[in-house]
């Protein structure tokens, strides 16, 4: 079973760019549109704690340094990893961000490759080689 | 064989393809078959209980161009002028669409010979007696056109037919008709042999083709009819089984049109971005026009990444072919793949600077242009992800587009 990342962002674009591209590289993943669904469903133990939450800041209800912070509070999250996806990139943003509990800060628009990159390097796993087309299920 | 809500998957060791195509067909069933061994991989699609697609991932796949010269329905040449052609304009008609236009084969035929490549493909891949397989229910095929459908119980027909026939032949040809072949360099002993004209033609192609796909596409017959002709010159020592020249990735000409490289998500990250800043109707107007002009300039960097360039009137022919080269009688002004951002943006702050009397007209033409534009933008993304080889990640990038185009929608337009 593959290491398991929840994808926090009120746009609907960004968790279907971060479900699929983190799913194509093995990884499991749960996305929500805002904090507080994220919040309940961790609580309520819908889901299992995960290894890592992609975090957007500019959420609707809670901004995403709220949620960070009510998760960090929180000793079963201690070893979840925390980065924060922001369309902001002013140092006090990224201040705030590592305040929070983030572990990184990662400024809208990004590469999903950069972010994949990001979360295994957070997460301590190993750079894969691409996947091979024969392995995709490449038809043409 | 294990079964959960969503997959089905095992050995095809315990479980052949044909006990597997029967079920799909008896339960109606909607989704993708992988076939997998170490280095090959094979993909089925089904809609309802029939059959849909059919792929394998190899450089020495079936295609439709091996098909159509080996049922006679175009020449190399042709197939040559169409990839010719594709690969300058790779948001283009496909070969088949092609030939058709250019009335080498029919309509009909090219549904025929698409067939016939399915039928094909899937009753090589039903020789392979080890592996597994995995069916992921749900899963569509992104078709372009009039998807095909082919009955499950002709499929299996066929199979089983072909399977009676190749037991004979594998032992001769063990990567069925992707077995290199070659001349024997020392005098074959035993009786004398006569060639006849059929088998001289494969004798002559040998050096030059080596595969019996190839060879069989090279004499324009079908390659079972080659493959049992080949067997003979095999048992007799005038011809040798090399070590297969077959690797897992895409034919030569499908891979220079591939969009594999195409960074679609960064594309829709950065487009997403830039229309969160664009609050007027102006602004987003000139925003949608950039959009396409991104796209073009990723399938430029695409394409010189593959080898070809990108023709200079790429985006007026799909602008063409879709019917979106103007907005109210306004011609969408076009240089070189780009839409001229300065006269477009001096077009939309004339209108929308306009006095209050003139402001009906200038709702109307925002709804219009930002109507064309969107359909510009999905259309070149539609011909893009038609050039992505694995039928999973089109309908996955379609999905991701979709959402990014709902957003523009959740915009407010101007009252």
């Amino acid at each position: 079973m593959g290491n398991f990342v929840v994808v926090i962002d009120d746009s609907l674009t960004v968790r279907k760019i971060m479900e699929v591209s983190l799913r194509r590289e093995g990884f499991e993943v749960i996305s929500f549109p805002d904090g507080l669904q994220a919040i309940d469903a961790l609580n309520r133990n819908e889901i299992t704690v995960p290894d890592l939450i992609l975090l957007d800041v500019g959420l609707p209800k809670m901004d995403g340094y709220q949620v960070a912070r009510t998760l960090k509070q929180k000793n079963r999250f201690g070893n979840t990893v925390i980065i924060m996806l922001s369309g902001r990139d002013g140092v006090f943003d990224k201040i705030k961000g590592r305040l929070a509990g983030a572990k990184e800060y990662i400024t809208k628009p990004f590469k999903p490759i950069e972010v994949i990159a990001a979360v295994r390097a957070n997460l301590g796993i190993q750079e894969q080689a691409v996947p091979s087309q024969a392995a995709r299920g490449y038809s043409y | 064989m294990v079964t959960e809500a969503k997959t089905l998957r095992g050995s095809l060791k315990e479980f052949g393809l044909v006990e597997i195509l029967q079920m799909m067909g008896l339960g109606n069933m909607t989704g993708a078959l992988h076939l997998h061994l170490p280095d090959r991989t094979g993909i089925i699609y089904f809609h309802e209980g029939a059959l849909v697609t059919c792929s394998e991932l190899t450089t020495e796949a079936l295609t439709l161009g091996h098909v159509l010269q080996q049922l006679r329905m175009a020449t190399a040449e042709q197939l040559d002028q169409a990839y010719s052609l594709q690969t300058q304009d790779p948001l283009g008609k496909r070969i088949g669409e092609l030939l058709v236009e250019w009335r080498i084969i029919s309509r009909e035929q090219l549904r025929d010979a698409l067939k016939t490549q399915v039928l094909w493909t899937i009753r090589e891949l039903a020789q392979w007696r080890e592996g597994t397989y995995e069916f992921l229910p749900g899963h569509h095929f992104v078709a372009e056109g009039q998807p095909l459908r082919i009955d499950v119980t002709r499929v299996v027909m066929e199979v089983l037919r072909y399977t009676q026939e190749w037991d004979e032949l594998q032992s001769f040809l063990p990567d069925g008709m992707s077995t290199h072949l070659g001349m024997t360099s020392e005098i074959p002993q035993g009786p004398a042999f006569r060639f006849d004209q059929p088998t001289w033609q494969i004798i002559t192609q040998i050096n030059k083709r080596h595969t019996i796909r190839r060879i069989a596409s090279a004499i324009r017959r079908p390659e079972l009819d080659v493959a049992r002709q080949a067997v003979p010159l095999i048992e007799h020592g005038l011809l040798r089984v090399k070590k297969s020249g077959s690797k897992p990735g895409l034919p030569q000409h499908a891979q220079r049109l591939s969009m594999e490289s195409f960074d679609l998500f960064s594309l829709l990250s950065k487009i997403e971005q830039e229309w969160l800043s664009r609050r007027t109707p102006e602004t987003q107007l000139i925003a949608f026009a950039q959009f396409i002009n991104w796209t073009m300039d990723n399938l430029s960097e695409t394409c010189e990444q593959n080898g070809i360039s990108l023709a200079p009137d790429t985006l007026e022919k799909l602008l063409v072919r879709e019917q979106l080269t103007e907005i109210d009688g306004y011609p969408l002004p076009l240089y070189q793949n780009h839409i001229v951002m300065e006269e477009f943006s001096q077009h939309c702050r004339q209108l929308f600077g306009a006095r209050h009397a003139e402001v009906t007209e200038a709702v109307q033409f925002y709804h219009h242009a930002s109507d064309v534009l969107q359909r510009a933008l999905r259309a070149a993304f539609q011909a893009i992800n038609a050039r992505i080889a694995s039928p999973i990640e089109r309908m996955q990038n379609q999905e991701t587009w979709e959402a990014l185009f709902m957003g523009f929608q959740g915009e407010q337009p101007p009252e």
